[in-house]
C-alpha cells in the first residue's frame, strides 16, 4: 500500500508540473538556437527550449522529455563540444552532460559553488566562473570532473579566450579582468576596466570589449573598455551617458565589428566608435522587457528574450538584422542566454 | 453553563454593558478536550476594538481548540481550524497566509490589538508563533478588520492573551516528543486573586526535522533522502500581570521569541551545499488600560516591538544584519446612546524606525496615524447595521479614506437565523522594503486598495436536546487596485511598483453538529472554501496571467473534523482536501492537490487537583507526498506523544 501511494503521488506530481510534452526529434540535429530557462531561483523550473530554424518551431523543456527529471535550479549557461552539451545550472551547483543531437544525459558534474559560465578551453579542459567562489573550476572534459580550481581572487563572471590565454571577468563589486595561461591553468596578469565586468566579446581585430555596467548601486558610469589582447591594455573607454544607464549582454555581430548590448531596447556600435551615443535604441522594447540577447553570427538575425513578469513563460523574440520582428514564441519561464547551434548549410 | 458562585457578577456585568468577551468553558470541553482543571472561573477580555459588529464575518478559535496546539504552531492551528490558507516551506521553513486569495502581506497579524507584522516586509511567519502562547485566535474577514488595525485587506488575526481572575494558583507542564527528533516543553503558570494575577510562560523547542522524503527531480527515478541543515531551535517567554479596580482593568504583557533555523532547501539543489541559516528574535512590550468614565468605555494602549532578522548564507559569503522597531500608541472610546446606538472613535499611531544595510544610509522610518469612527445600530438584536470611516495619514501624506458599511438581519424571532452583508474599502500601505529597499524600493507608490462586498448567512439549530446544528456561508468580491510586486527594472534590478490589478471572490461555508450527553460527546465540522483569484490588469506586455488564478492559491479547500469523547477518553479525525495551485501566473503549471489526514487520541485523568492528560498524535497517516511549494518537500507519516500535567492550588 505503500508503495502504491509513493508511485501515484510521484506520478501524479510528475504529471503535473510537465504540461507540454514536445517530444524530441530529428529537428535537434537541424540548425537552431537554445534558450535557457533560467526558471525562477529556488523554483527548480529551470528548463531547456531550442528554436528550430528548420521548421521555425519553438520545442519547450526538451531535458526533461528526454530524461525525465527537470534540469534545475536556474540553469545560466551552456557550451558545446563535439558531441556533448554542457548546461551550467547554477543554483544547483552542476552541470548537465548530455548528447549533442539527442540530449541524453550523459553525467552530471556536481560540487560545484554557484557555477554561472562555461568556457571550452580545448577538446579535453573547459573553465566554470563562480558566483560566490573567488576560483574559477576546471572541467576534464575526458571523464567530465573537476580537475582543479584557478584562484582568481574574486568571484567571475564571463569567459572569452582567445589562443591560449582566458579572460575572465571578476564579478559583484569587482572591476578587473584576469588573464589565465590556458596551457598551465596560471593566472598571468590583470586588467583594471571599470566596475563590474557583466560580459565581454572579442571583435575581428582580436580586441577584448569588456562592458562593465557601473554596479548596481548605478554609483559610476558604465564603460565600454577595448583592451589590446597582445598587450593587455585599455586601448579606449567609452563611458556611457548618465549613471542612470545601465547596459548589459554585450554581443557581437559575425563580422567582428558591430557590437550590440541592452540598454531600455537593443542598441549597436561599430567597433571603430569613439563614443557611446544617447540616441534611440535600434530596437525599442514597445512594452517587453528585453531580458538577454543573441545574434546569429551567419544571418545577423537578433535575438531577445522577454521574461514577463518573470512568473510564466517567457517570449523569444527574432529580428532580422534590420530590426524587424521576425517571429515570436513562446518559451518557458524567465528565458535567458542563447546559444546558437547552426550547420554548415545554414545562412 | 455558569457556574453559581459568578452569576452575580455577570449579572452586574451584563446590566452595565460591559459584557464584552465572556468565555466559559462548556461542560464538553472540559470532559474529553480537558487541558485545565475544572475551576470556576469567569473570563473576561476588556478588548473594546475587539466585538463583532453588525453585519460582519468573524470566528473565534478558542481555547478549546487551542489547548490541543499547545507545541504547535500558528502555521498548524490555521490551517486545520480556518479557512485561510498557509504557504509553507515545510518543516522549519518559514509560512505565510493568504486569506481569500489575497497576499501575505494582505494578513495582518495582532497581538492584543497590536500590529506585529514585520515592518520591513510588512508580512507575518506564521511558523515563528508558538500556539501555546496565546489564550484565543480572532479571525476578522475583509471589511470587519478595519476597525481592528490598518492594512487587512485580506484580514486580521488577532492573538489575545487574557486573566483568569480566580485565588490562587495554576501550574502546568507539558512536554512532548515527536518524529524527526522533535522535542518541545512548556510551562505555564497563573497565580493570584481576584484583583492581581500573573502570567508566566515558557516555551522551548528543538527539532532536527531529518525527514525522509523522495526525491523524484534530480534522477530519473525517485530517490530515498533525508532533509538536511533543516535544525530548529525556539525560545519563548511571555509575561502578564493584570490588575483589576471596579471595572478598570490595567494589564502589561511582554513576549519574546527567539528562533535559529537552518533553512531548509529545494530538493533541487545538493543538500551538501546548504548553509543558509536564518535568526529571528523579536521583543513585544505592551502596557494596556481598560476603563469606564460615566457611560464611557475606553482603552490606551501603548506598545513597542523589536524585531531582529540575521541572514546568513556562508557559500555566497553574506551576513544580513536587520532591525527595526515599532512604537504604538492607540486609545479608543465607546459611548452608547440611547439603549440601540453605539459609537467608537480608534486613535492609533505607529511609529516605525527600521535599521538595515540594504536602506540608504543604513537606516529609514515613517509614522502612520489613523482615526477611525465607528456607528453601529441595533434595534433589539432583529436589525443592526454598522459604519465605519477611516482615515490615513502616511509620514504627510493624507491617504483617501476607507471606509465600511455592514447591515445584519435577524430572519427569525425564534431561531438564530442571520443575513449579514458588507461593503468596503480597505487600503494597505506599502512595507517598509517596498519604499526604501535598496536597490529597487519606490518611495512612489500608491497604496493598495481594496473593495470588498460580502454575503453571510449564520444559522444554529437546536434540532434536539443532544442534537444542535450551525452553518454559515460566505460570498465575497475583492477588487484589489495597485497591487504591489517586484518587476525587473531597467536597471539590472528589480523594483517595487504598482503593477497589476486582481480581483479575488469565493465561498466559505461550514457545517457543523454537535451531539453531547451527560458521559459522551461528539461533533462533526465540515467546511469548505472557493476562492477564485484573477489577475483583471497588468502594465505588462503580453501578459499572459490575465484572467488566470494567481499562483499558489488553490481554488478549493476542504476541511473535515470529527470529534469523539467518553469520560475521560477522547480522539479525533481530521482531514483536509487542498487542490491544486498553479506556479505559473499563466497557469501552465501546477501543483497538485492532495489530501492530509490526522488523527490524535488521548486520555484526561483528573484527581482532585491535579489533572494528567497522555496523547498520541499521527501525523499525515496515510504517508502521502505532497507539496505546498514546488520541490519543498514535506513530511511524511510523524508521531508525537504528550503529556500534560497540571495543579491548582
Amino acid at each position: 500500500m505503500k508503495n502504491l501511494f509513493l508511485f501515484v503521488s510521484v506520478f501524479v506530481f510528475l504529471l503535473s508540473c510537465t504540461k507540454e510534452n514536445d517530444a524530441p526529434g530529428t529537428f535537434l540535429e537541424g540548425s537552431g538556437v537554445f534558450i535557457i530557462n533560467e526558471g525562477n531561483f529556488m523554483g527548480g523550473n529551470g528548463s531547456l527550449s531550442f528554436y528550430s530554424y528548420d521548421s521555425a518551431k519553438i520545442y519547450n523543456e526538451i531535458f526533461l522529455n528526454v530524461n525525465g527529471r527537470p534540469l534545475g535550479d536556474v540553469p545560466n549557461s551552456m557550451a558545446i563540444s563535439g558531441e556533448r552539451i554542457y548546461i551550467v545550472v547554477n543554483n544547483s551547483g552542476k552541470i548537465e552532460v548530455v548528447e549533442k543531437n539527442t540530449l541524453e544525459s550523459v553525467k552530471t558534474i556536481t560540487g560545484l559553488n554557484s557555477p554561472r559560465h562555461i568556457s571550452i578551453i580545448s577538446n579535453s579542459k573547459a573553465y566554470v566562473s563562480s558566483m560566490y567562489s573567488d576560483s574559477v573550476a576546471v572541467i576534464d572534459l575526458s571523464d567530465n570532473k573537476i580537475s582543479g580550481y584557478i584562484n582568481i581572487r574574486h568571484t567571475s563572471e564571463a569567459i572569452a579566450v582567445l589562443r591560449n590565454r582566458a579572460y575572465i571577468a571578476n564579478w559583484i563589486g569587482g572591476r578587473e579582468v584576469m588573464v589565465i595561461n590556458t596551457d598551465n591553468d596560471k593566472v598571468i596578469d590583470s586588467i583594471e576596466v571599470a566596475v563590474e565586468p557583466e560580459s565581454m566579446v572579442i571583435d575581428k581585430n582580436k580586441t577584448l570589449w569588456v562592458l562593465c555596467n557601473g554596479g548596481w548601486m548605478r554609483e559610476n558610469f558604465a564603460e565600454l573598455i577595448a583592451v589590446n589582447t597582445s598587450t593587455n591594455d585599455v586601448e579606449r573607454k567609452l563611458v556611457f551617458p548618465t549613471k542612470m544607464s545601465s547596459p548589459s549582454c554585450l554581443q557581437i555581430a559575425g563580422d567582428g565589428s558591430t557590437l550590440y548590448y541592452l540598454e531600455s531596447g537593443v542598441r549597436k556600435i561599430k567597433t571603430d566608435a569613439m563614443s557611446v551615443s544617447a540616441s534611440a535604441p535600434f530596437i525599442p522594447e514597445a512594452g517587453h522587457y528585453f531580458y538577454k540577447l543573441a545574434v546569429n553570427p551567419v544571418n545577423g538575425d537578433i535575438l531577445t528574450t522577454d521574461a514577463v513578469d518573470y512568473q510564466q513563460k517567457g517570449h523569444l523574440l527574432v529580428y532580422s538584422s534590420t530590426g524587424i520582428l521576425k517571429t515570436d514564441e513562446r518559451t518557458d519561464i524567465i528565458p535567458g542566454m542563447m546559444y546558437f547551434r547552426l550547420n554548415s548549410d545554414f545562412n | 453553563m455558569v457556574k453559581p458562585a459568578n452569576r452575580s457578577l455577570l449579572r452586574k456585568i451584563g446590566q452595565t454593558g460591559l459584557i464584552l468577551l465572556i468565555c466559559l468553558p462548556l461542560s464538553g470541553q472540559d470532559s474529553f478536550f480537558q487541558d485545565t482543571v475544572k475551576i470556576n472561573e469567569v473570563i473576561i477580555s476588556g478588548k473594546k476594538a475587539n466585538e463583532v459588529l453588525a453585519g460582519y464575518k468573524k470566528v473565534r478559535i478558542d481555547t478549546a481548540i487551542l489547548s490541543r496546539y499547545y507545541h504547535e504552531s500558528l502555521e498548524d492551528l490555521l490551517v486545520e481550524n480556518s479557512g485561510i490558507f498557509v504557504k509553507s516551506y515545510g518543516l522549519g521553513g518559514s509560512a505565510t497566509p493568504s486569506f481569500r486569495g489575497t497576499g501575505a502581506s494582505h494578513t495582518q497579524l495582532q497581538w492584543n490589538n497590536i500590529n506585529i507584522n514585520n515592518p520591513m516586509l510588512g508580512q507575518a511567519d506564521l511558523s515563528l508563533v508558538p500556539a501555546g502562547l496565546i489564550d484565543r485566535v480572532d479571525i476578522s474577514y475583509g471589511g470587519s478588520s478595519l476597525s481592528e488595525g490598518t492594512g487587512g485587506i485580506g484580514g486580521i488575526i488577532n492573538l489575545e492573551n487574557k486573566p483568569v481572575w480566580r485565588n490562587g494558583a495554576i501550574v502546568s507542564f507539558s512536554p512532548l516528543i515527536g518524529s524527526f527528533g522533535h522535542y518541545s516543553g512548556q510551562i505555564k503558570a497563573r497565580a493570584g486573586s481576584l484583583n492581581f494575577q500573573s502570567s508566566t510562560r515558557v516555551y522551548m523547542s528543538y527539532s532536527e526535522n531529518d525527514f525522509e522524503y523522495y526525491n523524484d527531480v534530480t534522477s530519473a527515478e525517485p530517490v530515498k533522502e533525508v532533509m538536511e541543515n533543516n535544525e530548529t531551535i525556539m525560545r519563548g517567554l511571555m509575561q502578564e500581570f493584570y490588575y483589576r479596580k471596579s471595572k478598570d482593568v490595567l494589564s502589561a504583557r511582554l513576549w519574546y521569541q527567539y528562533a535559529d533555523r537552518n533553512l531548509p532547501s529545494s530538493m533541487l539543489i545538493p543538500q551538501s551545499s546548504l548553509t543558509e541559516k536564518q535568526v529571528d528574535e523579536s521583543l513585544r512590550a505592551m502596557v494596556n488600560y481598560d476603563g469606564q468614565f460615566g457611560i464611557s468605555e475606553y482603552f490606551i494602549t501603548g506598545a513597542y516591538t523589536l524585531s531582529k532578522l540575521n541572514y546568513t548564507n556562508a557559500s555566497a559569503s553574506i551576513d544580513s544584519h536587520n532591525r527595526s522597531e515599532s512604537m504604538i500608541m492607540k486609545t479608543g472610546m465607546m459611548n452608547r446612546i440611547g439603549g440601540n446606538i453605539r459609537s467608537k472613535l480608534i486613535l492609533e499611531n505607529e511609529h516605525v524606525l527600521v535599521n538595515s544595510e540594504n536602506y540608504s544610509e543604513g537606516k529609514s522610518g515613517r509614522n502612520v496615524l489613523s482615526l477611525a469612527a465607528i456607528a453601529e445600530v441595533n434595534s433589539n438584536g432583529k436589525l443592526g447595521a454598522t459604519l465605519h470611516v477611516k482615515e490615513i495619514l502616511h509620514g504627510k501624506t493624507l491617504l483617501i479614506p476607507d471606509f465600511s458599511t455592514g447591515l445584519q438581519f435577524r430572519i427569525t424571532n425564534s431561531e438564530e437565523h442571520y443575513l449579514k452583508a458588507n461593503f468596503s474599502r480597505n487600503s494597505k500601505l506599502p512595507s517598509m522594503n517596498d519604499l526604501f529597499w535598496v536597490p529597487g524600493g519606490n518611495q512612489n507608490l500608491q497604496s493598495e486598495s481594496a473593495l470588498t462586498y460580502e454575503l453571510t448567512y449564520e444559522m444554529t439549530h437546536q434540532i434536539s436536546l443532544p442534537l444542535k446544528a450551525a452553518f454559515n456561508v460566505s460570498a465575497y468580491h475583492n477588487s484589489i487596485n495597485n497591487l504591489i510586486q517586484w518587476r525587473p527594472g531597467n536597471y539590472s534590478y528589480w523594483i517595487a511598483d504598482n503593477v497589476k490589478n486582481v480581483n479575488t471572490s469565493g465561498i466559505e461555508s461550514s457545517t457543523t453538529f454537535e451531539y453531547n450527553t451527560t458521559r459522551m460527546e461528539s461533533s462533526l465540522k465540515i467546511s469548505y472554501i472557493y476562492t477564485n483569484a484573477i489577475t483583471t490588469g497588468s502594465d505588462i506586455h503580453n501578459d499572459e496571467s490575465i484572467g488566470k488564478q494567481l499562483i499558489y492559491i488553490p481554488e478549493h479547500q476542504v476541511n473535515g473534523l470529527l470529534r469523539f469523547g467518553y469520560k475521560g477518553w477522547y480522539a479525533d479525525w481530521r482531514t483536509g482536501y487542498t487542490g491544486k495551485r498553479y506556479t505559473t501566473s499563466d497557469n501552465t503549471s501546477y501543483l497538485p492537490g492532495f489530501v492530509l489526514n490526522s488523527i490524535s487520541s488521548g486520555y484526561s485523568l483528573q484527581h482532585r487537583s491535579k489533572l494528567f492528560n497522555l496523547g498520541l498524535t499521527v501525523d499525515n497517516l496515510f504517508n502521502i507526498t505532497y507539496q505546498t511549494i514546488a520541490y519543498y518537500p514535506q513530511p511524511g507519516r510523524s508521531f508525537s506523544l504528550k503529556l500534560l500535567i497540571q495543579i491548582v492550588k
